[in-house]
This record gives structure tokens, C-alpha cells and sequence, in this order.
């Protein structure tokens, strides 16, 4: 999911940058009224360097920009989008509501969610098709590629999740993801 | 989160729990339902170990809290505290809060010591808009607002400072800081 991995981070971008005292003194100060650099190294008392690496990172995450009041430079918040994103972060928060909205990625998490009992282990075994191979995908992420395992190393692995391990192994057999020969099982790909 | 703890730290701890991925990743799961520490490693393919560090970083913020059910750890996501907060960043009144210990002040007393003599007056009257701005600010405060005065108290006034009263003067009423009717000069506000 490429479009939600980058408003994922483009949300981590915007609180790393918040998560500074300083760069929320300059938030507070220029929500007042937009300052010159000048103004921001005395009202702060911290040094021009200090302060213009605040700005720049503010300006990059798109909370202050630059501009020219009567031929002087100065900043102003963006509130704007500062409120576009705590929108956002809200919105976010109630994606995973909006079932017709559901990505790929956030319908294996479902699945996981609704499936996985407090240790962690699986509750039952899906019996929808769907459902089943999400279960069964994130079990052969526990398998390395390259490596040959013996049957009684597979069922180790799949009795971390259940213990009906023959199900679950012919499970990941049938579908291709993994491949036997001689009682020796190893992930393709 | 402790009420006595300065807003600013409050406001930094909260960012700086959601500015991480796989935090961001627990909050969109634990919107959809509460989840053990065990469930959370499963589905995010983290170690329980991971999990448990972010959810302390979370529960520091206020935005999780835990209960026991049944031998488990199960993690909630408290929705208010993330509502609050993000209602908080939406108030622009509330903003300037985070400057609430920050002297707007200093550079205003900076430029006014930089221009002024052992005697308080002016050495000269900045050229530099922002400074000659700094400069009028500290002689408009010598005005009381309510109180009229004639052209000649005016002078007076800004005498104290310059010899130039007639360049002070219409600088002061061409801010607007100074209002003239009929030869009547005041303080506005």
C-alpha cells in the first residue's frame, strides 16, 4: 500500500517535527504574529544558527513559511496546514472503521485481529478462503527463504499459531508457497 | 498524563509518541479494538519485546491504557486523550500557550539598548524598519491611552528621546499608534 505507507510517513515527518520544545516556542510565538529571523534569535535567545535550522525543518514539514512584509523577511505560521493535519490524524485514527475503504493491507490486519486470541496464538482456523490465506501468509513470513527445514522443525513453527499442524502445513503446501521433497520443506521464491 | 507537568514537556512527550511508524501502526489497530502485547508482535510481525516499548511510549502520552484480562496485558486506545490533544493543535488561541514562558519582549529591549545612550536617549533613529519599529513601540509607551495631548506635549514627550520630534511623530501617527484630530494627539486601544 505505497499511497498509505507515504501518508504514513509524511505523519511521522509532521510529529518528529513537533516533538521539539523549541520548534513549539516558534509555533507559539509566530501564531501571535509573523517575526523576522532577528526577532526569533532575541525572543528565544538561542543562536541564528540553532534558529534557522528550527525554521527550515518547520517550513519543510509545511508549518511555517517565508515571506516579505514592506521588504523584510519574515515567517508566518501555516495554519492551514496545521489543521489539514490534525485532521488527518483524526481521520486516521478512524480509518479502520470505514470497512469499504479497506486496503489490501488493512484487510490481512483484520483478519489477524479478528483471528488472534490475547497470546497471540490463533483462535480457529479460517474456514473462508480469503481469510484462510492471510493466516496463512503471515505464518510463512516465519520461514526464511534458502533455508531447508525437516517436518518436525515446520511443525514447531506453525505450533507457535495452532496446534493442528497438519492442517496448517498441508495448508501452505497446497498453495504453492512452500515446497516439499523427500521430507524436507523449503519456502520458494 | 500529569496535570502539573509544564504544557510544552506535555505537548513534546505526545508528538514524540506518535512520531514513530510502527506507533502510528499500534494506534490504527488499537482504534479498531483493544489487543494484548502478544496479538500487536503477531500482527506486525514485531518482537513482543518492540511492542511492549512502543506501548509504554504511548501509555506515557496518555494515549493507551492497559487492563488485565485473563493472564493478558490488553492495551486500549484512549480516543478522547488523542481528540484532546488534536483539538488542542486545531485551537489557534490555545497555540501561543506553547510560548507561554517565551520574552516576545526581548527584542524590542535588545534594539532599544543597541540605539540608546547611557542617558536614554537616542543615539540615532534606526533606519531598518523593524528596528525603527522597536524604537517607536518603547517612545509610544510613554503615552498614556485615554489621556489627549497637544502637539507641543507630544514633543515633549518624544524630546526625551530625539531632537527629531517631527520625524518621531509622524512615524508614530503613520503606524496608527498615535491618533491626531484638530491638532489632538492619543493613544488608541
Amino acid at each position: 500500500m505505497e499511497s498509505n505507507e507515504n501518508a504514513q510517513a509524511e505523519l511521522v515527518t509532521f510529529f518528529k517535527t513537533l516533538c521539539d520544545e523549541n520548534r513549539l516556542k516558534i509555533i507559539g510565538v509566530l501564531a501571535q504574529q509573523a517575526h523576522s529571523m532577528e526577532e526569533l534569535v532575541s525572543i528565544l535567545d538561542l543562536k541564528p544558527v540553532l534558529v534557522s535550522h528550527h525554521l527550515s525543518k518547520l517550513t519543510e514539514a509545511g508549518l511555517v513559511r517565508a515571506c516579505t512584509q514592506s521588504g523584510c523577511r519574515v515567517y508566518e505560521l501555516h495554519t492551514d496546514a496545521l489543521h489539514a493535519m490534525s485532521k488527518r490524524l483524526l481521520a486516521e485514527e478512524a480509518r479502520p472503521n470505514a470497512v469499504a475503504e479497506l486496503t489490501e493491507d488493512a484487510f490481512d490486519r483484520k483478519v489477524m485481529v479478528d483471528f488472534l486470541g490475547r497470546d497471540g496464538r490463533l483462535k480457529a482456523i479460517p474456514a473462508q478462503q480469503r481469510k484462510y490465506n492471510v493466516v496463512l501468509r503471515r505464518i510463512l513470513a516465519e520461514f526464511q527463504v534458502g533455508e531447508r527445514y525437516s517436518e518436525k522443525q515446520v511443525n514447531a513453527i506453525v505450533k507457535r499459531f495452532h496446534d493442528d499442524t497438519a492442517t496448517l502445513r498441508r495448508g501452505l503446501v497446497d498453495l504453492g508457497w512452500f515446497k516439499r521433497e523427500a521430507g524436507i520443506y523449503w519456502r520458494e521464491e | 498524563m500529569e496535570s502539573n507537568e509544564n504544557p510544552l514537556d506535555e505537548l513534546v512527550v505526545f508528538f514524540k509518541a506518535l512520531a514513530d511508524g510502527n506507533r502510528l501502526k499500534i494506534v490504527g489497530l488499537l482504534a479498531q479494538r483493544p489487543l494484548s502485547t502478544e496479538q500487536l508482535a503477531v500482527i506486525l510481525d514485531l518482537k513482543p519485546a518492540t511492542v511492549s516499548h512502543h506501548l509504554s511510549k504511548l501509555a506515557e502520552a496518555g494515549l493507551v491504557q492497559t487492563h488485565t484480562e485473563s493472564h493478558y496485558k490488553v492495551y486500549e486506545l484512549q480516543a478522547d486523550a488523542l481528540h484532546a490533544m488534536a483539538k488542542r493543535l486545531l485551537a489557534e488561541e490555545t497555540l501561543p500557550d506553547a510560548a507561554s514562558d517565551v520574552d516576545v519582549d526581548a527584542y524590542d529591549r535588545k534594539v532599544v539598548a543597541d540605539f540608546s545612550k547611557r542617558d536614554g536617549r537616542l543615539k540615532e533613529i534606526p533606519a531598518q524598519r523593524k528596528k525603527r519599529e522597536a524604537v517607536l513601540r518603547h517612545i509610544l509607551a510613554e503615552f498614556r491611552v485615554g489621556r489627549r495631548y497637544s502637539e507641543k506635549q507630544v514633543n515633549d514627550v518624544i524630546g526625551r528621546f530625539h531632537e527629531d520630534t517631527a520625524t518621531l511623530r509622524r512615524e508614530l501617527v503613520g503606524y496608527g499608534w498615535l491618533k491626531r484630530e484638530e491638532g489632538v494627539y492619543w493613544r488608541e486601544e
